[in-house]
Parts: structure tokens; C-alpha cells; sequence
């Protein structure tokens, strides 16, 4: 299906148009959400509403970028707000710890990324351990175009920055994450 | 341009993962997404019960407090000075001032 054939469909509120684009995307915007929340269930809920979003929105969409990339941001987006959210919860708790029950997250220390072979999952514990402790920006860099493969030219239009502030975002997430790494082998080894 | 940094440790780690295929969703995804689509409104806090909410009334209704608690000493300090003013001016002129009642 063409991209405007699926925007008008989509616009007329086509089933099977969104349906379509649902499985065509649901995976990618899982994978995005999913790096950034380094939860599968909380991952799973904005991917969920990154497709809503999309469904109720998609007749003020500019076209000024690709279907894709509006899509990306949405769950870039989603991804991040509940990344902050969880993070107000956990302030909260702990100002608060009678009032905020305690969450059963399906995360633990050790993110398990689906998508890693098995014989790599030590390393890519270390490495997502890592990339959390990056700052936000750096983050959702680093994890757009190392992890998923995107192109500085694809994180510049998701992330709206210009492709000189990803190089360098890049690059100081590469910096932290060597320092970080260098930091977590030696814990190990202790 | 881009420049040179040395990350032997990262460069090693990711050349060793290869390549993050993207994760899949359940077989469920679209028929939960679909039973989303069609909830009435959505869960969580209403905007009167958000924690965030309850610690701002409780912060305005403590501050409003100290407020009246510092106003009150205030109150109560002026009360003493205006009684020893009393007494100032009974001493000068010499009057005796008694509260005792015959």
C-alpha cells in the first residue's frame, strides 16, 4: 500500500488501512518504546497509544515528514512521558511511602532485550544498564540509531534536532558509556 | 565534522551484540489495542486525586498556616510592649497602679 493511499485510508477511517499499518509498524514502535522504558508491559501500553494517537490524529497530519518518522515521534514521545511519570511515582514513593504502593515492574537491574542473542545477554545487560544511566537526550540518541539502526538523518527529523546536535549527542553518550562501562567491568570483577 | 574518540570498551560490546533485531509484540497486540480504542475514557488519577495535586494543597495549606502562627506571635508580642508603655508612663508620673479592687 502506497503512503497516501494508507493516509487517506486512515483519514476516512479505514479498518483495514489501519490495520496494515499497525502490523507494519507495531514492532518498530514496540522496539523504540521499549529501549527507552526498558519495560516490555509499560512498553507495550505506549506502543498501544502511540497507535491511537496515531488513528485520532492522523487528519492534522502535516505531511511536512514521513509517515514513519511522525509515527516514530509519537512513540518517542509516549515513551518518554511515561518514563517521567515513573519517575515522579518513584520521588513520590519515597517522600510518600505509605501513600504509593509499590509497583510490580517486569524490569529488573537487568534489562533483557528480546532482540540480543543469548550468548550476548551479559554484555547487553551491562550495555542497556548503561545506556540508563545516560541523560535523556543522549538516551533516546544513542538507542535510535545504535540500537535500532535508524539514520542520524532519521533521529534528526524523530527527535527534531538538527543532525549536527545528534552527531554530538552521540558522541557524548559514547563518552559516558565507555566511562560507565569501565565502571560497571570493574564492580563485576570486585 | 565528526571527531575521533577512542571507545574500545562500547566499539567491543556492540561489535560483539551484532545487530538488535526489533523486538515482537504478542499475538494479541491489535484485539488489546482494539478493546483499548473502545474504553469509555481512561484510567489512572482524576485531576483532583493526582498525588501531584494533594501535596500542592497540603503545601499551601501549611504555608497558610505558618503565616497565621507567625501573625499571631507577631500580635502577641505588640500586646506585652504596649503593657510596659503603661507601666513607662504610670512610674514617670508617679501613679500607683493596682489591680487589686477594694
Amino acid at each position: 500500500m502506497d503512503e497516501q493511499e494508507l493516509i487517506q485510508g486512515l483519514r476516512q477511517g479505514d479498518e483495514p488501512a489501519f490495520r496494515w499499518l499497525v502490523d507494519q509498524f507495531r514492532n518498530r514502535v514496540y522496539h523504540t518504546a521499549l529501549n527507552i522504558l526498558q519495560d516490555d508491559k509499560e512498553a507495550e501500553d505506549a506502543a498501544q497509544e502511540t497507535f491511537i494517537q496515531v488513528y485520532e490524529s492522523v487528519s492534522s497530519f502535516r505531511e511536512d515528514s514521513s509517515l514513519s518518522t511522525w509515527i516514530y515521534r509519537i512513540a518517542m514521545h509516549k515513551a518518554l512521558d511515561k518514563l517521567r511519570r515513573r519517575k515522579t511515582r518513584q520521588t513520590l514513593r519515597k517522600i510518600l511511602p505509605w501513600w504509593m504502593p509499590e509497583e510490580k515492574r517486569s524490569s529488573s537491574e537487568n534489562f533483557d532485550h528480546p532482540g540480543v542473542a543469548a550468548e550476548q545477554k551479559e554484555k547487553s545487560y551491562l550495555l542497556f544498564r548503561a545506556i540508563n544511566s545516560l541523560p535523556l537526550k543522549q538516551k533516546t540518541a544513542f538507542n535510535l540509531i545504535k540500537v535500532q539502526g535508524l539514520s542520524y538523518k532519521e533521529a534528526s527529523a524523530i527527535m527534531d534536532q538538527p543532525v549536527k546536535a545528534i552527531e554530538s549527542l552521540i558522541t557524548r553518550a559514547r563518552i559516558n558509556l565507555q566511562e560507565k562501562l569501565e565502571q560497571l567491568y570493574k564492580s563485576n570483577r570486585q | 565534522m565528526k571527531k575521533d574518540i577512542n571507545t574500545p570498551l562500547l566499539d567491543e560490546i556492540l561489535q560483539d551484540i551484532g545487530t538488535f533485531r526489533d523486538p515482537e509484540t504478542s499475538d494479541f497486540f491489535y484485539t488489546r489495542l482494539k478493546a483499548k480504542m473502545e474504553e469509555p475514557s481512561p484510567a489512572g488519577w482524576s485531576l483532583p486525586m493526582k498525588p501531584v495535586w494533594i501535596i500542592g494543597i497540603f503545601l499551601v495549606l501549611l504555608g497558610l498556616n505558618s503565616i497565621m502562627l507567625v501573625k499571631q506571635f507577631q500580635s502577641a508580642k505588640t500586646t506585652t510592649t504596649e503593657s510596659t508603655g503603661v507601666s513607662d508612663v504610670a512610674n514617670i508620673y508617679d501613679l500607683k497602679i493596682s489591680s487589686t479592687t477594694y
